[in-house]
């Protein structure tokens, strides 16, 4: 399999080793949860034609002087510990979803790669237990947060029929913060991530000489892959996450832009599948900001399958299906980080777990 | 007319007034508080009180309904085919205070002494400044100047029946016992709806004591599915008049009793559902020794369940044998096994026949006794297991 994936706003290569490791990780994590290591993957990186990070002046910071009003540290810390047990009641694929990101998020800058495939094995069996099992007969009698993570445990731990190992190796579950997070922290995470946005969407969509620049950078890693994927009878998947959505998706409707492809590959471009990760692609073409596709069909190449996965928190990700015709929107959605949820798709054991099966059952993973 | 059924008999009846109130046009903005589970429970309740009247200690006399369904915009609701074709009648008023008051008075009216009475409430409910249950009627809050006046106390109601000298009386109290502030905060006792006044000396005769169970404890929530059935006491109450909370009877053999009803709900409840657990409460203090229905053959509900969960889905069956006999067998991995078993007095054992490479559950026996039994399987010890 060859895949493209094109990266969202707010990713910038400071050259200090950083974007590199992550698109390693990222590769292997998709690699081994996703694609049953069949992938070679390609990360095209645009960011460095759009908005620079360190423009965003017009941005307030928060002074803090709300956090000492109210009932301070202790009571909201006893609230959360509630609070998840009470919304695991509530939606509990939501609750392992949201653990399964903040685990996932924690372990990727571990240096360990036995831990990093150590907590991610965890946490896609727990999405599958949760997916199969969305209501557990113990949860109703569930009393605290340590409850919750020992019958998880246990119950993964059984999924794996690797229980006579004990349960010490199990990794506790994270801590979630979604109290502080209301509080204080969603703007200063939220903020900036949007006004990179704004900043990166404008200069794609108003700013062609600009956005030459990024087409180039994206058209070349399709190629590569088309080729190989040509040569070797291989499904050729391209995955766009938030703007990269809207990106390949223009990629893929301009005219222009495909008769380029066209004419180096030497034969019509076919995708096995287009994947919107959190994307604003229904909205662009709500607002008809992609170029007019001559096939009259959406896209001006054949796309086997076309999907959009967003999650209901994330404000950042709009339903493709209603807008463009041929998408398939699948949700999947987290139960608390409103403020990251936008980031959070490729930390959550879920994404890669449902993504392993609708790959199967499409035939594009044997 | 709201009267659905009515039969001649000499001797002792049964006189069931049913009430589901599902549609409360005035309580929430945007119809909110709309339900459609109590109708539901409702046309339940009067289905197995129909179909199974002959099972009835005292066979059925009467069965008077009111229903407020939220798909019916006011007024009546034409029931059509639901409840057989031995009503006199397919229109059901609403259940409002009006109505409540009417039918109300009508059936109090048939009950001679000697009778059985049932009476059914599925809706929103609300606890008093005792701590008792109301019931809330479709125009609640209609009024400016008596927005609780449409309402009903169940407690005062089941007091009120056993003054009128039935054999027995059965009071099924399906909703919240929620503590709303506006409600318990008010400076005056609210005067809501009592069918019937009650003096001190009415209650200190020779009276009977009423079952009077409701579906939630005082201060707690009850629950429904949202989809149009039954809520979940009302599922329990019907699984257990079906025949599993019986004890042998002197009178009438196997028999759904007061006291099975009484303690085996609450036991029901634990296992009948992943989603929820039904934990009904008296609203009276009962002792009585009475029988509502009889029953030829007796069941009792198993629950089987693994700790972790996920084991039992790793079996090829799960078996309840009686010795060496397999009297029953799972078909499907399931995290939960759920299986009505002819109650006789014998021991039983839940043995799983494992798959390859699953870890195995150790055998558990039980006595069979009603109404249920939740058998929970533990892997079996290392030595067991080789």
């Amino acid at each position: 399999m060859q895949v493209v994936f094109v990266h969202g706003v707010n990713n910038r290569d400071l050259g200090d080793g950083a974007y590199e490791k992550m698109t390693r990780r990222r590769a292997d994590r998709f690699n081994r949860l996703a694609f049953d290591q069949t992938a070679t993957i390609r990360f095209p990186y645009w960011g460095k034609f759009g908005l620079a990070e360190k423009s965003l002046l017009s941005l307030p910071t928060s002074k803090g002087q709300t956090q000492t009003l109210g009932t301070l540290v202790a009571p909201a810390t006893l609230a959360d510990r509630a609070s998840i047990v009470a919304a695991a009641k509530a939606d509990f694929p939501g609750v392992v979803a949201s653990l399964s990101v903040a685990a996932l998020d924690a372990v990727s800058s571990s240096e360990s790669e036995a831990e990093r495939h150590s907590v991610e094995d965890f946490w896609m069996a727990a999405a599958r237990y949760a997916d199969a099992r969305p209501i557990p007969s113990w949860l109703s009698n569930l009393h605290s947060e340590d409850e919750l993570g020992e019958r998880l445990a246990g119950e993964v731990g059984a999924s794996r029929r690797v229980e006579s190992l004990g349960v010490g190796w199990l990794p506790k579950l994270p801590k979630l913060d979604p109290v502080a997070i209301a509080a204080g922290k969603a703007r200063d995470i939220a903020a900036p991530y949007l006004a990179q946005f704004l900043g990166d969407a404008m200069m794609f969509f108003a700013r062609r000489d600009q956005s030459d620049h990024v087409r180039a950078e994206i058209n070349g890693a399709i190629l590569a892959a088309a080729m190989v994927a040509d040569d070797n009878n291989e499904p050729l998947v391209l995955i766009g996450h938030s703007m990269g959505g809207s990106i390949l998706h223009e990629l893929l409707t301009d005219a222009n832009n495909i008769a380029l492809l066209e004419e180096r590959l030497k034969r019509p471009l076919k995708i096995d599948l287009l994947l919107g990760v959190g994307t604003q692609v229904g909205l662009f073409a709500e607002l008809k900001q992609f170029s007019a596709s001559k096939s009259g069909r959406p896209l001006g190449v054949v796309v086997d399958h076309y999907w959009n996965v967003y999650d209901y928190a994330d404000t950042l990700a709009f339903l493709s299906e209603p807008t463009i015709a041929g998408v398939v929107d699948f949700e999947i959605s987290t139960s608390a980080g409103l403020s990251t949820a936008h980031n959070a798709y490729f930390d959550n054991a879920f994404f890669f777990s449902r993504l392993n099966k609708r790959l199967k059952d499409a035939g594009l993973l044997a | 007319m709201t009267l659905l059924y009515e039969a001649q008999i000499d001797g002792p009846v049964t006189h069931a007034f049913i009430v589901g109130c599902g549609r409360y046009p005035y309580l929430q903005a945007n119809h909110a508080a709309d339900r459609r589970a109590p109708v539901a429970g409702a046309i339940a309740l009067a289905n197995m009180l129909l179909e199974d009247r002959a099972r009835l200690v005292a066979p059925l006399g009467s069965l008077e309904m009111l229903l407020s369904d939220p798909t019916v915009n006011d007024g009546s609701m034409d029931v059509g085919n639901v409840l057989g074709d031995e009503v006199l009648t397919t229109l059901v008023e609403p259940a409002d205070e009006q109505h409540f008051r009417n039918r109300g008075d009508e059936w109090l009216g048939r009950i001679r002494p000697g009778d059985a009475v049932v009476f059914y409430f599925s809706g929103h409910g609300i606890a008093d400044r005792q701590g008792g249950a109301v019931g809330l009627l479709e125009d609640i809050k209609s009024k400016t100047n008596r927005p609780w006046a449409q309402s009903f106390s169940a407690s005062n109601l089941s007091q009120a029946l056993q003054t009128l000298n039935p054999a027995s009386a059965w009071v099924f109290f399906d909703a919240c016992q929620e503590i709303v502030a506006e409600f318990a905060g008010r400076l005056w006792e609210v005067k809501n709806i009592d069918l019937k006044e009650v003096s001190l000396a009415d209650i200190t005769g020779d009276v009977c004591e009423p079952l009077a169970l409701a579906g939630a404890r005082t201060g707690h929530l009850a629950w429904a599915p949202v989809d149009f059935e039954p809520p979940f006491f009302t599922q329990v109450l019907l699984k257990g008049l079906s025949g599993c909370c019986v004890e042998r009877t002197q009178s009438h053999g196997w028999a759904v009793t007061g006291k099975m009803l009484l303690f085996g709900l609450r036991q029901l409840g634990e296992t009948m559902f992943d989603e929820i657990v039904v934990r009904p409460q008296p609203i009276l203090p009962y002792s009585d020794i009475q029988a509502l229905m009889t029953v030829a053959q007796p069941f009792m509900h198993l629950t089987v369940r693994s700790i972790p969960e996920i084991h039992l889905t790793q079996m090829a069956s799960v078996q309840v044998k009686q010795q060496d006999l397999e009297i029953m067998s799972s078909v499907a991995a399931e995290f939960v096994w759920r299986v009505d078993i002819n109650l006789e007095d014998r021991d039983l054992t839940v043995e799983c026949v494992c798959q390859e490479g699953a870890v195995p559950l150790a055998p558990q026996t039980f006595r069979q006794q009603a109404p249920s039994c939740l058998v929970t399987l533990r892997p079996a010890p290392a030595e067991d297991a080789a």
